[in-house]
């Protein structure tokens, strides 16, 4: 088969966030090359290579970056200028891949700092904290100290700061990294709730989230979109469609080439 | 190893730090002024500055970047697996400490080419002294050996700055201290030297040794006491060990001089000197680039003093024996390698000056406004010489100018009969009417 | 008020304050005494009192207070926080203000005082702008560089102050108040109109 066609910006009310024609250079590296896709609803996946692209792709979700060309809306509004940045950011919530802390804070305090970051009136903040530790099931650990938490209950927490806000798009930068299998498990599901009440976009190269999690999937590739449509869809391009963390990998190779960042119709060079 | 060590150099901050502190010693260096400057000529203490800054200025503040440099597996959470590597922690120790080091080196070598180029546009030979340099990079390992173990075994944020205000507290504790024995430990050589000194070889290098030691020695401690880390093989560590003790005990056993870190020149066979009339002077053959001018200064001194008697004639530059020299030698400074002909002439005068025999005190005299009266007897010698000197009040001034004004004849006469009584330990003769 | 305080915390505030504290003392205990500028001159002989060098232990001290390990989580913060780094400005030079004043209760001389005062705001300002141009881990920088060369090469054959050594001014002094002021601007506005290197975002403490 040859290289999918991407059409993929989803017009009017069903996208969440919508980024159109966008470029980002590093300096002499193009990371994303006029990059089209729409969010809808639900759990969407980032899927592609390490240097792909995808955490560019969420830093422009997130407003940490603006394109060097393009566009970038989100919740209905183009992310520019101040104000209305800082406005949408009280709406989003973010993983980052990775992130600092306080190693004396406590789980609760960190969250509180995060919640006042994201503009949580102080009124609701107490009561939002102590439902964001209750979904990732950290509120027995409120009091702990941020150094004594494991790899998994970090992420927990990460997750945690990242809700606090009840935000209507959450971005999740490799969210289950680290973790062991069990853990993997319970973040699925974590993340599942999450898309329930919120459009969550997931960067990711491990296909078994994707499989078990995720509505729809964005393929990125050397700054390009290769694919994006459901996960039932990407399976389908090869064998038999069904949905599962094998369908999913072949999907994506087959995009590949067959080798990592590799051009579609490379395979075997 | 090369390419490891390189990679290090690139990504530690010493990179960043090291060629900061070269501008700043470059600027230092570049912008002093010959004329005034106590070191542009003189090869050894031009050594000296270069040491000097290298350790006090740049070694303080290299060692705190050393000290950042190695707290970073805490920062950046790599010391687990840093820790747990089949490459032990003195080696891992002694890479950071190489790559501080190497930087460091490039500046300070930097300034050594600088300083040596200001110093040979004025001196007449090429004879840069070393081993002041060598005690001083010796030095600098120490110190950055120093900010690495305490970076590694205290990784705070406050220790880095700690470190570099630690070494600067010291060279000033040293300084207030000088009997105390810190500064052969911690070298840093503030001394003049000029023309008449050189450097104690023995101890110098005793003292590198040391610091060259203990650097090995005090870089093994963290992987010493940090039990997940691999320790240092014994006949590695033990040998190091034993030649820094060594080193230290000679150092403590080597005995206390008035110059701590110098020895005397030897007396050189045929210094420079220049002669006018009856008036020599001579230098060290380190101040021969000077000799033109000493030979216009000697001819001012010797037209000043004309035919008098009882004046020191043979003039030599501090601590150079004259030897059998018939009739009276004096000693003067030179104290700027570029010292101009004015201020030799006022210090050949000076020297030329009768002193009163050992255990004589003169007393204040009337006449003097109070003063010993051989003051009276400099101020009017200068006073014919046309060449400045202190004024002590109206009276001192009044004295004065009863004797210039006098008659040459009357002024020579009570010169002379001046010049025996500061010799004779006696009361200078009534002022002429 | 609760987030605020996470603020400083999270800035290690109370530990530079803490650490003020014990310089504080020192500088009581030094408050009569000058210390000598070494001889690396040779010809001069000047004396700087201690509490006009002590400021720079404090601007140390306090740069450290710099660092925010969360700068990921606070790049992308919904709340202006330009105002709160500002506001964390004013509250270090305020303590190091009020720790520099300390040593007046030992007796220090007015003089004294005042050139400790210029000298603390000064170096704050180049701890602040060390820490933007190579990493707030290196916030000491640009202070240690300062100092050391000022007080060993900073006075002139005729023993008076270089005209660049403004810390070893006289406490009068209107250029050296004007560089310290200048300093402590351009400090500022380096930390609130930059943010922190990037090498700096996942760091620990």
């Amino acid at each position: 088969m040859g290289q999918v066609d991407v059409g993929g910006v989803l017009a009017g009310g069903d996208a969440v966030a919508v980024v159109e024609g966008a470029t980002v250079r590093y300096r002499t590296v193009v990371a994303l090359d006029r990059v089209s896709l729409g969010f809808p609803a639900g759990v969407t996946a980032l899927l592609g290579p390490n240097g792909a692209g995808k955490s560019t792709l969420l830093s422009l979700l997130s407003t940490a970056r603006t394109p060097n060309e393009g566009s970038v809306t989100l919740l209905g509004q183009q992310a520019g200028g101040r104000a209305r940045v800082r406005r949408l950011r009280e709406r989003i919530g973010v993983l980052p891949q990775s992130f600092g802390y306080h190693p004396r804070f406590t789980v609760e305090e960190f969250v509180t700092y995060a919640a006042w970051l994201r503009n949580v009136p102080a009124g609701d903040r107490a009561r939002r904290v102590a439902d964001a530790l209750a979904l990732v099931d950290m509120t027995a650990y409120r009091d702990r100290r941020m150094r004594e938490l494991s790899g998994g209950m970090l992420r927990r927490v990460g997750i945690a700061q990242a809700v606090v806000n009840q935000p209507e798009l959450v971005l999740l930068d490799e969210p289950t990294v680290g973790l062991d299998p069990a853990q993997r498990v319970g973040f699925r599901e974590l993340i599942e709730r999450l898309g329930e009440r919120s459009a969550v976009v997931l960067s990711t190269h491990l296909a078994e989230d994707v499989a078990h999690v995720c509505d729809r999937v964005s393929v990125l590739l050397a700054g390009r979109v290769r694919f994006t449509g459901t996960v039932g869809e990407l399976c389908a391009l090869v064998g038999d469609g069904k949905v599962d963390g094998g369908g999913v990998e072949a999907g994506y190779l087959h995009l590949a080439g067959g080798t990592d960042g590799a051009e579609p119709g490379e395979a075997g060079r | 190893m090369i390419r490891v060590l390189w990679s290090e150099m690139r990504r530690g901050e010493a990179g960043r730090v090291a060629p900061l502190m070269a501008l700043i010693g470059a600027l230092y260096l570049l912008l002093e002024d010959r004329a005034e400057s106590d070191w542009i000529g003189w090869w050894a203490d031009t050594s000296i500055v270069v040491q000097l800054f290298g350790v006090i200025v740049m070694g303080s503040v290299l060692a705190a970047t050393a000290c950042w440099t190695a707290s970073r597996g805490q920062r950046d959470r790599t010391r687990p697996w840093t820790d747990t590597a089949a490459r032990g922690g003195w080696s891992q120790a002694l890479l950071l400490w190489a790559s501080v080091w190497l930087w460091t080196l490039l500046a300070y070598v930097l300034h050594v080419v600088i300083a040596f180029g200001r110093t040979a546009g004025v001196s007449d030979e090429f004879a840069p002294v070393w081993e002041p340099l060598l005690l001083g990079a010796a030095m600098l390992a120490l110190q950055i050996a120093v900010g690495v173990v305490v970076g590694t075994l205290l990784p705070s944020r406050l220790m880095a700055p700690a470190v570099g205000a630690f070494w600067y507290a010291l060279f000033v504790a040293a300084a207030f201290a000088p009997g105390s024995g810190i500064g052969r430990f911690a070298p840093a050589v503030d001394e003049h030297w000029a023309g008449s000194l050189v450097p104690d070889t023995a101890l110098m290098l005793t003292s590198a040794t040391w610091c060259l030691a203990a650097t090995g020695a005090v870089l093994a401690v963290p992987a010493l006491a940090r039990r997940p880390v691999v320790s240092p093989r014994r006949w590695g560590v033990i040998p190091v060990a034993v030649v820094a003790l060594g080193a230290a005990a000679a150092l403590v056993a080597l005995p206390e001089k008035a110059t701590p870190w110098a020895a005397a020149a030897l007396q050189p066979d045929d210094p420079p000197c220049a002669t006018t009339g009856r008036t020599t002077a001579c230098l060290w053959p380190a101040n021969r680039h000077l000799l033109p001018r000493l030979e216009r200064a000697v001819a001012d001194v010797d037209a000043a003093l004309g035919p008098l008697e009882g004046f020191n004639r043979r003039l030599n530059e501090q601590w150079l024996d004259p030897g059998r020299v018939a009739g009276e030698s004096g000693e003067f400074a030179v104290m700027t390698p570029d010292v101009g002909v004015r201020r030799l002439s006022r210090d050949l005068l000076a020297a030329a000056m009768p002193r009163p025999p050992e255990g004589c005190e003169r007393e204040g005299s009337k006449a003097a406004g109070g003063l010993p009266d051989d003051f009276l007897l400099v101020a009017v010698v200068h006073h014919r010489a046309e060449a400045p000197y202190d004024y002590y009040g109206e009276e001192f001034a009044a004295a004065v100018e009863k004797v210039v004004t006098a008659p040459r004849a009357e002024q020579d006469a009570w010169i002379g009969k001046a010049v025996e009584s500061v010799r004779g330990c006696r009361p200078l003769p009534g002022l002429p009417r | 008020m609760r987030p605020v305080v996470l603020f400083a915390r999270g800035r290690e505030l109370p530990r530079a304050v803490l650490c003020g504290a014990v310089v504080a003392l020192v500088a009581v205990a030094l408050a009569g005494r000058a210390l000598e500028v070494p001889d690396i001159r040779y010809l001069t002989d000047y004396s700087v009192p201690i509490a006009a060098v002590v400021p720079v232990a404090h601007a140390v001290v306090l740069g450290t207070a710099l660092f925010s390990p969360m700068a990921v989580l606070e790049e992308g913060a919904a709340r202006l926080l330009r105002w709160y780094e500002s506001l964390h400005v004013l509250l270090l030079t305020a303590v190091g203000l009020v720790w520099t004043a300390v040593p007046l209760l030992a007796g220090l001389p007015g003089h004294v005082f005042a050139s400790s005062v210029r000298n603390v705001v000064g170096f704050l300002g180049l701890a602040m702008i060390s820490a933007r141009l190579f990493g707030s881990g290196l916030a000491w920088l640009l202070p240690l560089v300062t100092v050391g060369p000022t007080l060993l090469l900073g006075v002139g054959p005729d023993n008076t102050p270089e005209f660049w050594a403004w810390p070893i001014q006289p406490g009068g002094n209107l250029g050296a108040t004007l560089v310290a002021a200048g300093l402590w601007v351009f400090g500022l506005a380096l930390v609130v109109c930059v943010g922190p290197r990037r090498s700096e975002r996942d760091e620990a403490l």
